[in-house]
C-alpha cells in the first residue's frame, strides 16, 4: 500500500454573499484522492438569536411567580443558540464544491458548518466499555472519495451562506483537508478512514 | 474570452479528461433572453462554454459562476456545467453565446 498524505487549504471569506475560487495543488506523486475534510474557524462574533428561544428554562419571558409577578423582564440570552435551529441559527456557514481537472463536472459538494453536534462529547452511557451502538456521538472522519488523479490541481468553489442569512459581513475561515494516496511506501502506516467498516466494527 | 481561445480551451480540457475530437461534437447556441428573463439550461453531460463576456447577465451552474457586475467574486468561470442558470438583469434584451459540447457515445 501507498502512503497517504495530508494537503491542507486555507479559505478566507469576509463578505456577505462572497463567491471564493481556490485550487488545491497536490504533489506530484498524488495517483488517488482519498478522503475529504472540512473544518471552520469562526472570527466573527455571532450574537445569540434570541428570536428562536422557547418557553424553557433557557429563555422565554420568565412566567409568572408564584406570587403573581412575572420575572424575565432582564435581557434574554439564549444559551443555546445553535441547538435550536433556525434560518439565522443554522451552523452552516455555505456550501463548498470541488472539481477535477481529469473528470467531468464536480466530484464533491458539501454544505459545512462550523458547529458539529454529537462530535465531541463522550458517550460514556455504557461506562468504560466500547460506546453504545445505538449512540449517535460519531466523531468526524473524512468523507471517503476514491478517485484516481493524474492532475496536480484540484479547483475549488465555496459559496457562503451564513452572511446571507444573518445579512452581515461574517469573516471566518474554512479549511479543506484532502487527503491523497502517493507512490511512497507506507511503511506500515494505515489511517482508520483507510480500513473497511468491517475491521472497525466494535465488539460487543 | 473570444472564439479562438474558446476553442483552444475545449480542445485542451476535452484531452485532459480522454476525450479525443471523435469523442464529441460542438455546437454554437445563441440565447435570446428577453429583458429581466431567467431560463435554465440542462447541461448535465455536456459542456457550455461562453464565447463572449457578456454584460448584466448572471449565470451560474454546479461549478460556475459568471457575472461582470457582481463585487463579491474572486474569479468568473467561462466553462459550465450541470444545471446552467440564466437570469438577464437589464431591463431590454440581452444575447448571450455558448459553445455547447456534447459528447457521443462510446
Amino acid at each position: 500500500m501507498s502512503r497517504a498524505r495530508l494537503i491542507v487549504k486555507e479559505v478566507v471569506m469576509k463578505r456577505q454573499g462572497e463567491i471564493s475560487f481556490f485550487q488545491i495543488r497536490l504533489p506530484k506523486n498524488a495517483t488517488r484522492i482519498l478522503g475529504i475534510e472540512t473544518d471552520v474557524f469562526m472570527e466573527s462574533f455571532l450574537e445569540a438569536d434570541t428570536s428562536s428561544s422557547g418557553s424553557g428554562s433557557h429563555g422565554g419571558a420568565g412566567g409568572t411567580r408564584p406570587d403573581g409577578t412575572v420575572g424575565g423582564t432582564t435581557a434574554e440570552v439564549n444559551r443555546r443558540p445553535f441547538l435550536k435551529w433556525s434560518s439565522t441559527s443554522n451552523p452552516v456557514v455555505g456550501k463548498l464544491k470541488l472539481q477535477s481537472m481529469d473528470r467531468n463536472n464536480i466530484f464533491f459538494e458539501t454544505w459545512v458548518p462550523f458547529v458539529f453536534l454529537n462530535a465531541s462529547l463522550p458517550d460514556m452511557s455504557y461506562g468504560l466499555f466500547p460506546k453504545s451502538p445505538y449512540s449517535l456521538i460519531v466523531l468526524g472522519k473524512p468523507k471517503p472519495i476514491g478517485i484516481q488523479c493524474s492532475n496536480a490541481i484540484i479547483n475549488g468553489l465555496f459559496t457562503d451562506d451564513i452572511g446571507i442569512r444573518k445579512n452581515a459581513d461574517i469573516k471566518y475561515r474554512v479549511k479543506v483537508f484532502v487527503w491523497v494516496q502517493t507512490t511512497e511506501p507506507t511503511n506500515g502506516v494505515v489511517f482508520d478512514f483507510q480500513r473497511t467498516n468491517k475491521e472497525l466494527e466494535v465488539k460487543l | 474570452m473570444n472564439t479562438e481561445l474558446a476553442i483552444a480551451m475545449i480542445e485542451s480540457r476535452m484531452r485532459d479528461m480522454g476525450y479525443t475530437p471523435l469523442d464529441y461534437s460542438t455546437s454554437f447556441k445563441h440565447c435570446v433572453l428577453q429583458g429581466k428573463e431567467s431560463r435554465e439550461i440542462e447541461a448535465y453531460n455536456e459542456f457550455y462554454f461562453l464565447e463572449h463576456d457578456p454584460e448584466d447577465v448572471n449565470i451560474k451552474s454546479d461549478f460556475g459562476f459568471y457575472d461582470l457586475s457582481y463585487q463579491k467574486a474572486n474569479e468568473l468561470k467561462y466553462e459550465h456545467q450541470g444545471l446552467i442558470l440564466l437570469y438577464n438583469q437589464s431591463a431590454i434584451i440581452n444575447h448571450v453565446r455558448f459553445i455547447q459540447v456534447i459528447l457521443k457515445h462510446k
